[in-house]
């Protein structure tokens, strides 16, 4: 297992190697801190390293558990705009992710502190925001940049 | 157990022109600092280092700069390794002479009778990590870690299915089962022949790492690097790329309908996401579904249908590289299933060199329809990263 400074290192070097093919973020991009990803059951399942340019996320590099380079995804498609990014602040601000939550949780409700997690599978990166109604009834809210969902299970 | 090989003056040579390219590139990617550049590669100095049987397995090959060490190359001599240049070490200097003294001061400490007089030779005791080994004759008479000099026990090890303990020691050539030895020797030889028909009227000094040489050359390299392409207009790579688009997935349940829109975009079979969740079965926008898994043959169905038959779809449930690469050189593009999740793949990338000893780089250009409604393009996935449940392609049905 490795360290958020030791992923944003690696992410650095896929950068510079290539291996996340992004001249744009390469070039121009702040690579932020990187944010542990968890599994629905809490263990570490990698790291997020999010690339920002002007207050829109670019792209992330995803990285496992160990450090092993799984992708860079790019949210600028092939274009050199910022654009049709979303906001950085919609992936990696946590109270930003709380009130998107919040439009979809039940009145009274008490919200924990959002995680970044992932719905079934971790290519499907999301912030999962815990809810507790109150009858005391628990469940799980999903939110991915603007899109917030329940979990179903 | 394996058969002896020796290597013949060209495959030594060969070898080493592998290694010298390797750390050139690695010198260029910047992996390896400037103070690498022009850097001595003293293949002349290096020191065998065996395997646990007796055979060469590879040398550790000092890197200098001027009279100053930088650090050491282990380049394989041995085709079972599989690659050319191991791994690499910066910072440390490697002085074989240094550490045989010390090694012999320890067996001395120990009590060994014979630690002054005994041959020592360098170990792969546990690939890759290397002891002394004093010979009497051919007989061993202690064997040393590196660095810690704490004997290592002699061999206990019965039929080999369970995996060596932390200090044992153990054959890297005689465990390696047979179907893995061909592959990696197979891999071994295809790096060596194409290096050495590149450079057969054209060497290099083999002994410098020179990374403006390498990239000078580029352009005629790039083919020995590395192979990538991604859909163009046709299979003609002078035709204008990219036409492909990535679809975001317009529910959290609906990457399959976002993936099979974007193949059939791609074909000119333009439908709206619900149209295609509606046909998959998948519900609608307020009431959406995923796909179980007992019905991905559906995906088939509906490309046929959506295309009027014009296109051929095909399900493969073992996918492989080969795959990815052979329907992309088509200009064709493929929906992968991962473990629940979809997405389509528009491109690949495989580079022909080891980094610092991890195996080539094999890549996937994605478009994947997460998150909902925006999707991202990713260059690269990593191909021995991930599980691939499936893959669907189609063709254009010929009459």
């Amino acid at each position: 297992m490795i360290s958020g400074s030791e992923a944003r290192r690696i992410a650095t070097a896929a950068l510079a190697s290539g291996a996340a093919d992004d001249p744009l973020a390469r070039d121009r991009g702040r690579m932020l801190d990187a944010i542990d990803i968890r599994a629905p059951n809490g263990t570490l399942a990698g790291w997020f390293v999010p690339m920002e340019l002007d207050g829109a996320l670019l792209g992330f590099v995803q990285l496992g558990a160990d450090g092993r380079f799984r992708r860079y995804a790019a949210l600028h498609g092939r274009s050199e705009s910022t654009a049709t990014c979303p906001r950085v602040s919609d992936w990696v601000d946590r109270d930003v992710i709380t009130d998107r939550a919040r439009q979809l949780s039940s009145a009274g409700s008490e919200l924990g502190t959002p995680v970044l997690s992932y719905d079934t599978h971790p290519d499907r990166l999301a912030w999962t925001v815990r809810e507790v109604s109150r009858q005391g009834a628990s469940s799980t809210i999903f939110v991915a940049g603007t899109e917030a969902w329940r979990s179903s299970g | 157990m394996a058969k002896k090989q020796k290597p013949s003056s060209d495959a030594q040579r060969n070898t080493r022109l592998a290694a010298w390219i390797e750390l050139s590139a690695l010198r260029a990617a910047e992996v390896l600092p400037q103070s690498f550049e022009k850097a001595r590669i003293a293949f002349d100095d290096g020191t065998p280092v065996y395997d646990v049987n007796g055979e060469l397995l590879f040398m550790r090959v000092p890197l200098l700069q001027t009279r100053n060490a930088l650090g050491w190359a282990d380049v394989a001599v041995h085709p079972t390794l599989g690659e050319p240049l191991l791994a690499t070490s910066t910072g440390a200097a490697w002085d074989a002479k240094a550490f045989e003294q010390a090694g012999r001061k320890a067996a001395r400490t120990l009590g060994v009778k014979e630690a002054d007089k005994a041959d020592v030779r360098f170990v792969a005791y546990s690939y890759p990590k290397v002891a002394l080994q004093f010979l009497v004759g051919r007989k061993e008479v202690v064997m040393l870690e590196l660095f810690t000099w704490i004997p290592v026990p002699p061999s206990t090890r019965g039929p080999r299915i369970e995996p060596p303990s932390n200090f044992e020691r153990w054959s890297f050539l005689d465990e390696m089962p047979d179907d893995e030895r061909a592959t990696r020797v197979a891999r071994f030889d295809n790096r060596l022949e194409r290096w050495q028909d590149y450079f057969r009227t054209r060497a290099p000094r083999l002994d410098i790492v020179d990374s403006r040489l390498l990239l000078s050359r580029l352009d005629l390299l790039r083919p020995l690097l590395y192979a990538s392409r991604e859909l163009h207009f046709s299979t003609r790579n002078a035709d204008h790329f990219t036409c492909y688009e990535v679809r975001g997935q317009e529910t959290n349940v609906w990457c399959v309908a976002a993936s099979v829109q974007m193949l059939l975009d791609f074909y000119r079979y333009e439908y709206t996401q619900v149209r295609l969740a509606s046909e998959l079965g998948l519900g609608t926008l307020a009431n959406p579904n995923g796909l179980p898994y007992s019905r991905d043959g559906d995906v088939v169905t509906v490309i046929e249908k959506m295309s009027v038959n014009a296109l051929d779809a095909t399900m493969n449930t073992t996918p492989s590289f080969s795959e990815f690469v052979s329907e992309i050189d088509a200009n064709r593009p493929l929906i992968s299933f991962v473990p629940g999740h979809s997405r389509t793949v528009a491109g690949y990338y495989r580079s022909f060199l080891a980094i610092i000893g991890l195996p080539a780089f094999r890549g996937l250009l994605v478009y994947d329809p997460w998150p909902p409604n925006v999707g991202v393009i990713t260059r690269w996935e990593n191909f021995d990263a991930t599980t691939y449940r499936r893959t669907f392609t189609a063709r254009v049905h010929r009459a």
